[in-house]
């Protein structure tokens, strides 16, 4: 049983496979047979109930994100058991401890904004990151202290590399 | 005396979908094209398409794209008698045109004179009083003191805009509707000012309420033939950049459209114009249309005309370039049915339309009747972070623009883009707002409406949830036999056992995988 969170809401669903590429998809206690076909790239084919449905699935930091008829779902979809594990521990991940600031995109570091050891509240620039003749300021996600920056004045970088960590 | 030279190779001065656009153009007249390149560049689909390249330099566009020394000097080199410079990087630039001319290369473009005169904002505007074409009513003169600025206000009629010398982009501006009003502000806008710009001048302007942009597509040859090929509506925008095109506009009649084009005409004869060109004007609700500036060059939206007009805008500049007369009288120009552009960026609409370079790792790209796409990406291909976010053009035609919305919708769900994220869903939120299918928009529409508040999705939910499940199942499932296949090879040991293991669960011998790899 898993337990899929979209816009904040939470449905319970189930999968069982039922043949090749067949599942019987239980969400809130209605059931769906779903023929679902990974066709290209990450684009499947689902059929359901006769209807036809194009998803373009891409799976980033847990979250499932999903199009359909080029609206964006975001879901997360986890483990009955782990989620209501992790919940008593208090909340899947989050933002305590240090966090390391990763980039969403390439880009070239225009300025670093901070040090090490500055104290930085949520919302701060950390750095400007310029790409496709955009600037875009770097914010940071939580309130704290500096206690690394990766990268300096000039720098290219990839998506995904590190930035600075916060702790 | 007008000498005609027929160009046999051009050098295509730019990158991307322009760069492809021009060079189709020039392959269809019989003419060589040559490229040009940068680092981020080689592999890059215009460097293929020409019949030469020449690299020029490293990836940021000031090192390569924007070096007019290494430019000019692989024309000459390369044997061409002519430089298509496209929109942006040198389109603009009459340093250019300049050492073009030295070298003796055609400029595929305006004359220096009227470049000089047409590309700056003020210059422009005195020529177009002088030439009797509405501007904006106003002055940009400061005014001296309250009773001066009440006086100006009055003439030019509210509302109005009160707006900072020093200012711009949209920075210090006050919208004013009455005198009362104005007195409230007056001190207050000029600290403002000062505050802001260290700095209080003030002028006034005629405040244009929920403005259309709307402008008229001309060209003039030579000999002073010209001819205007309709109207373009560009309201759709963002930031002030525009993101949708379409023609013909729903905010003017056909008495308004033929006024137009002949104020657009005059404007670019008053200063000797001799190319292609965009008269950009705001209309108001009254249809009321004020000049707001030339572009003196081919424009990115210019397919929204081709497809309505039938004409090759870019041939048709060629062929300017060359001496030649327009081939074509005012009314031989028909404006048929209805086109859009949608214009497709490299960036995140659901995330602060971030950009997103990178590598495409799969494309589909739309077709059938009706469906233009102008691009330079192919599957695999990479976006460079160096250079414009677009990376597409996708413009339709239908018979009406109600027909015309329903084409954009079915080919912008036919367009896949995989490995980066476009804003090809965002086009699909504008094609199905009831605001943009009534034809009600301004310059406002998309950062007032569309973007202020969420709209209804339209995708199914269960699918979504469905599929995110299932995905969710089958990686854990993945994650369980690599679990299983890694303690199988830690134990068994031996390479030749894995293998044949392998070949009996997959059910292949040996020559088969060899078959299948070849």
């Amino acid at each position: 049983m898993y337990i899929a969170t979209l816009d904040n809401v939470e449905y319970k669903i189930e999968v069982k496979e039922v043949g090749d590429n067949k599942y019987e998809v239980i969400i809130d206690e209605t059931p769906y047979i779903v023929d679902a076909q990974l066709t290209e790239f990450s684009v499947y084919s689902l059929i359901i109930n006769g209807k036809s449905y194009e998803i373009d699935l891409d799976y980033k930091d847990g979250i499932y994100h999903v199009y359909n008829e080029g609206d964006l779902f975001k879901i997360e979809v986890m483990d009955e058991l782990k989620k209501r594990m992790l919940e008593k521990r208090g909340g899947a991940g989050g933002l305590e401890g240090a966090y390391t600031v990763k980039s969403e995109m390439p880009g070239k570091v225009v300025e670093v904004k901070v040090k090490v050891d500055d104290e930085v509240k949520e919302g701060d620039v950390l750095l400007i990151l310029e790409s496709m003749k955009m600037q875009n300021e770097i914010k940071s996600p939580k309130d704290g202290k500096v206690t690394e920056v990766f990268i300096k004045d000039g720098d290219t970088i990839e998506a995904d590399a590190k930035l600075v960590t916060i702790e | 005396m007008v000498k005609v030279k027929e160009f046999k190779k051009v050098l295509i001065a730019n990158r991307g979908e322009i760069a492809i656009r021009v060079a189709r153009a020039c392959r269809k007249m019989g003419i060589e094209t040559v490229a040009v390149y940068s680092d981020a560049d080689r592999n890059a689909l215009h460097v293929r398409y020409a019949d030469e390249a020449y690299y020029i330099g490293p990836s940021p566009a000031a090192e390569s794209y924007l070096r007019i020394d290494k430019i000019v000097e692989v024309a000459v080199k390369s044997g061409c008698d002519a430089v298509h410079p496209g929109y942006g990087f040198l389109a603009e630039n009459s340093e250019f045109v300049k050492a073009c001319e030295e070298a003796g290369i055609t400029f595929i473009g305006p004359n220096t004179e009227s470049m000089y005169i047409l590309g700056d904002k003020t210059r422009a505007r005195q020529k177009m009083m002088e030439a009797g074409v509405p501007v904006v009513p106003g002055t940009k003169d400061p005014v001296e003191s309250l009773e001066h600025a009440l006086k100006v206000a009055e003439e030019v009629g509210y509302p109005i805009m009160f707006k900072a010398s020093a200012g711009g982009g949209g920075k210090g501006m006050r919208l004013i509707h009455s005198p009362e009003e104005f007195k409230e502000v007056y001190d207050l806008a000029k600290g403002e000012a000062l505050s802001a710009f260290g700095d209080d001048r003030m002028y006034i302007e005629k405040a244009i309420v929920k403005p259309r942009h709307v402008e008229i597509q001309i060209a003039r040859d030579k000999y002073g033939n010209a001819i205007h090929l309709f109207e373009r509506e560009c309201s759709i925008q963002r930031r002030h950049q525009k993101v949708i095109e379409e023609s013909p506009s729903m905010a003017i009649n056909d008495e308004v459209r033929h006024k137009m084009g002949e104020a657009a005409i005059k404007a670019v004869a008053a200063a000797n114009y001799d190319s292609v060109g965009t008269v950009e004007f705001l209309v108001d609700k009254d249809m009321n249309f004020y000049f707001l500036e030339v572009n003196t060059r081919l424009q990115v939206e210019h397919p929204v005309t081709e497809m309505v007009t039938g004409i090759d805008i870019v041939k048709l500049q060629i062929e300017i370039a060359e001496g030649k007369p327009i081939p074509y009288k005012q009314e031989d120009i028909k404006q048929i049915g209805h086109a859009i552009e949608c214009r497709i960026y490299a960036e995140d609409p659901d995330n602060n339309f971030m950009p997103s370079p990178g590598f495409i790792t799969g494309l589909r790209l739309p077709g059938g009747p009706g469906v233009r796409v102008d691009s330079g990406i192919y599957s695999r291909g990479e976006v460079p972070l160096y250079y414009d976010p677009m990376i597409a053009k996708l413009v339709v035609w239908d018979e009406t623009r109600d027909a015309a919305i329903a084409r954009m919708q079915r080919a912008l769900k036919e367009f896949v883009v995989k490995g980066i994220k476009t804003t090809i869903p965002f086009h699909q939120k504008v094609m199905r707002n009831e605001d943009f299918i009534k034809g009600d928009i301004s310059t406002e529409f998309i950062d007032k409406e569309v973007l202020a508040e969420p709209q209804k999705r339209e995708g199914s939910k269960e699918a979504a949830l469905a599929a995110a499940a299932i995905k969710e199942y089958l990686r854990e499932k993945e994650l369980a036999k690599k679990l299983l296949e890694f303690k199988e090879t830690c134990s068994y040991g031996s390479p030749w056992k894995e293998s044949g293991r392998r070949a009996a669960i997959f059910g292949t011998s040996f020559g088969d995988i060899y078959k299948y790899s070849t």
